[in-house]
């Protein structure tokens, strides 16, 4: 018995002198997750920036000055004058400008005699995020002025029923406070199944897996041995996206550690198992890079509702996203960061996670069984 | 004359044998053709920004007639799939946390009231903060249905509205799959020529298979094409698979000239396979690659405004996109799908892209040089 214990620290101390002589290990497991949360926390920002904006004045008149005043001091629009829509045309179609506003001939006039009166605002639908933004700022922008006016004349005018709205956990809206426990997702999910997959896939590129098996521990024995250093240097990377979220995206962590540690230590379990599932499958490292892009990054960036809301999506693909792991880590993260220890979304996700790693290890020890039988 | 001719053939011969090597593994070759079209499906079906089919709560005491008007009113709003009735609004709080709705409106006592007064009321909605996004989309529908509520139970008296009249040029429904799809070329194009090029040399080193590669007569940049032609080829037989398809299956016009698409999609694909081959001759083994491949292939992803637009970035790092091919392609293929954009427009954005290709084809070269002659 302690034979067999001792065999398996020996394999446990050469995986782990495995990946102490080559530097890309480290790097995987921290360099990667650096990236990824430096791009999400700055190059990704959902919090839209001033549209650049051609205006087109084809009424000189007070009421079009003001309200040309009114989108000039907006932080919405970067407001560029233009001769004409079709000189702006030309800025639109190379990308140059995202939108055009034309305040048209009778604006002032219309507006002064009360009747009613439009401005044109033309985007670049090619950026249809973009396109959406402006048209909205638009709407409220020209709303508000209207209703401004309105008020300097005594004719001030509350629309009868509105809401309030409140946001829970995020009040100020920040995009980040979304974005950075999502990507943090992402990076376990990659990392997780990247790791196993390139590890347990050399091997058999080497074909070392045989002479690992030809020792007297079983094939669990081994996997479980081999994977162990892995295990931590995962948790070690998840310490440290949550230091570097805390401490440098100021994001507040309101739950326990202790929950905290336990959802990535079940999320992990998922993710290697499915990383070696791959490994097994595959056989190969470029095959298995491949297929955990595939399965683990692809999935989790798109199917986890980090970015797209799964109650959007056609039926069959909501159903999918049930067999994505990283849908199971990012509403209790998110939690764990923004709002508490929600347990009624912490403990139904970690059964989850814990189910899948049970199957995804069982698949891959039986895989590797039948590889060398 | 027959010299240069042998030189050709044997570029020729280099070129097939580099992509034979790719494309000899079987379970190789069927990922890099199943990829793309996986990818297409899944992006065409799972990107949208729409907040469709989630669930509301409501909390309302009073049971008055606006009240009613209004919880008809948000019952029969296509957006949302359950309205979910709540006692209080600590019960709502508690539906909220673990996500059971998005959020909820809170319609206090005495509504009907201040309507008839004829008062201003207003509705407080609590919403899910956790998921900002969504949340926004969705007080914007509920903000939509309080105010044609209001409007109908109090007539706007006073002046006649000021509008705004919407036109959106090039994609008039703001359909997302218009944007998404043709930039799938720029994402997944780069994800294939990288995933391929960087592990052209590394794969070799490890196998111990370059001195073959040493040993024949052939000069660094005759090597070097060869290495860079599987991943250039690849990249060109995904971006022709999406320029069919994409048209094809999710209806994207498009409208600009295909000599131009190509043209661009040719110094992109050149650009990012030097500089996958360049990072597969620094590795000393794949796994090093594919590290190098990944801490290229993010960013260039990332910063291209495929995620979020450039113009949202710090300064500083839109300077850093300007050096990003992808950023330059994104706009480049937008237009050309979309917005038929004329070769004025298109060869200005092409220069960088340009740049880029030179400065990578020239390290790659250099490091090629370096390692034919200093071995393995």
């Amino acid at each position: 018995m302690s034979g067999r214990g001792q065999r398996m620290r020996a394999v446990m101390r050469k995986e782990w002198g495995q990946i102490r002589r080559d530097p890309s290990t480290f790097g995987i497991a921290g360099l990667l997750p650096l990236l990824l949360l430096f791009l999400f926390g700055y190059a990704v920002s959902l919090d839209t920036a001033a549209t650049r904006t051609a205006l087109v004045m084809q009424d000189r008149g007070g009421a079009a000055q003001r309200l040309a005043g009114a989108f000039a001091a907006s932080p919405s629009f970067r407001i560029e004058p233009a001769a004409s829509v079709r000189d702006a045309r030309d800025a639109l179609v190379a990308g140059r400008l995202r939108a055009i506003i034309v305040i048209p001939q009778d604006f002032s006039r219309l507006a002064a005699r009360g009747q009613p009166a439009a401005v044109q605002l033309i985007t670049d639908g090619s950026v249809p995020n973009t396109a959406a933004f402006a048209d909205g700022h638009a709407r409220g922008l020209v709303r508000q002025w209207a209703a401004d006016e309105a008020r300097e004349r005594g004719m001030a005018h509350v629309p009868p029923l509105r809401i309030v709205p409140h946001y829970m956990y995020n009040a100020t809206l920040k995009s980040r406070y979304f974005l950075v426990p999502g990507a943090i997702a992402i990076v376990m999910a990659m990392i997780g199944s990247m790791l196993t997959a390139l590890v347990v896939a050399r091997e058999w590129e080497r074909a070392t897996m045989e002479a690992l098996l030809a020792t007297r521990l079983s094939v669990a024995e081994m996997i479980v041995a081999k994977v162990t250093p892995y295990f931590l240097l995962g948790l070690g990377s998840m310490t440290l996206c949550v230091v570097v979220a805390v401490a440098i995206y100021d994001l507040p962590l309101r739950g326990s550690l202790l929950a905290l540690i336990g959802l990535a230590a079940t999320f992990l379990f998922a993710t290697l198992g499915q990383g070696l599932l791959i490994s097994a499958a595959a056989k190969s490292q470029f095959v298995s890079t491949q297929y955990a892009l595939l399965s683990g990054f692809l999935p989790s960036l798109l199917l986890s509702g980090f970015l797209f809301e799964i109650s959007s999506m056609p039926t069959a693909i909501q159903w999918l996203t049930w067999l994505v792991p990283a849908r199971y880590l990012i509403p209790p993260l998110e939690s764990l960061f923004l709002a508490g220890n929600i347990w009624g979304l912490i403990l139904p996700s970690m059964a989850a996670l814990t189910a899948f790693g049970i199957f995804f290890f069982w698949r891959a020890i039986k895989s590797t069984q039948a590889s060398i039988e | 004359m027959t010299g240069r001719g042998g030189g050709l053939t044997r570029l020729f011969a280099v070129m097939v044998k580099e992509l034979r090597v790719v494309l000899r593994d079987k379970k190789a070759r069927t990922t890099l053709i199943f990829s793309p079209v996986v990818q297409l499906l899944l992006f065409g079906l799972a990107t949208t920004l729409e907040v469709r089919n989630v669930n509301i709560g409501i909390v309302a005491r009073d049971n008055g007639a606006a009240t009613q008007a209004l919880v008809a009113a948000i019952d029969a709003s296509p957006w949302f799939n359950q309205v979910k009735r709540y006692p209080n609004a600590a019960a709502l709080r508690d539906a909220i946390d673990v996500q059971a709705v998005i959020g909820g409106v809170l319609i206090s006592d005495g509504i009907d009231d201040r309507i008839a007064r004829g008062d201003a009321a207003e509705l407080l909605v609590l919403l899910d903060g956790r998921r900002a996004n969504a949340a926004q989309v969705v007080a914007g529908y509920l903000d939509e249905i309080a105010r044609q509520q209001g409007a109908r139970v109090a007539a706007v008296q006073g002046r006649a509205p000021i509008a705004v009249a919407t036109t959106h040029w090039f994609n008039p429904n703001l359909i997302y799959l218009w944007f998404t799809m043709p930039s799938l070329i720029v994402v997944i194009g780069a994800v294939q020529v990288m995933s391929v090029s960087c592990q052209s040399v590394a794969r070799e080193r490890e196998f111990g298979t370059i001195e073959q590669l040493i040993v024949l007569p052939l000069a660094p940049w005759q090597v070097l094409i060869g290495k860079l032609t599987p991943a250039f080829v690849v990249g060109m037989a995904t971006a022709t698979f999406f320029v069919v398809f994409i048209p094809l299956v999710y209806g994207v016009p498009l409208t600009g000239s295909l000599a131009l698409l190509y043209l661009s999609l040719t110094l992109y694909f050149v650009a990012l396979a030097a500089l996958g081959v360049a990072i597969s001759l620094l590795a000393r083994n794949q796994q090093q690659a594919f590290l190098g491949m990944f801490l290229a292939t993010i960013p260039i992803i990332l910063l291209s405004g495929y995620a979020s637009p450039v113009d949202n970035m710090p300064g500083w790092l839109q300077s850093a996109a300007w050096f990003n091919p992808a950023s330059h392609i994104l706009t480049v293929v937008e237009g050309l799908f979309l917005k038929a954009m004329p070769a004025a427009a298109v060869l200005p954005q092409l220069g960088p892209v340009a740049l880029v290709a030179g400065a990578a084809v020239s390290a790659a070269l250099w490091l090629t040089a370096r390692r034919l002659r200093e071995g393995g």
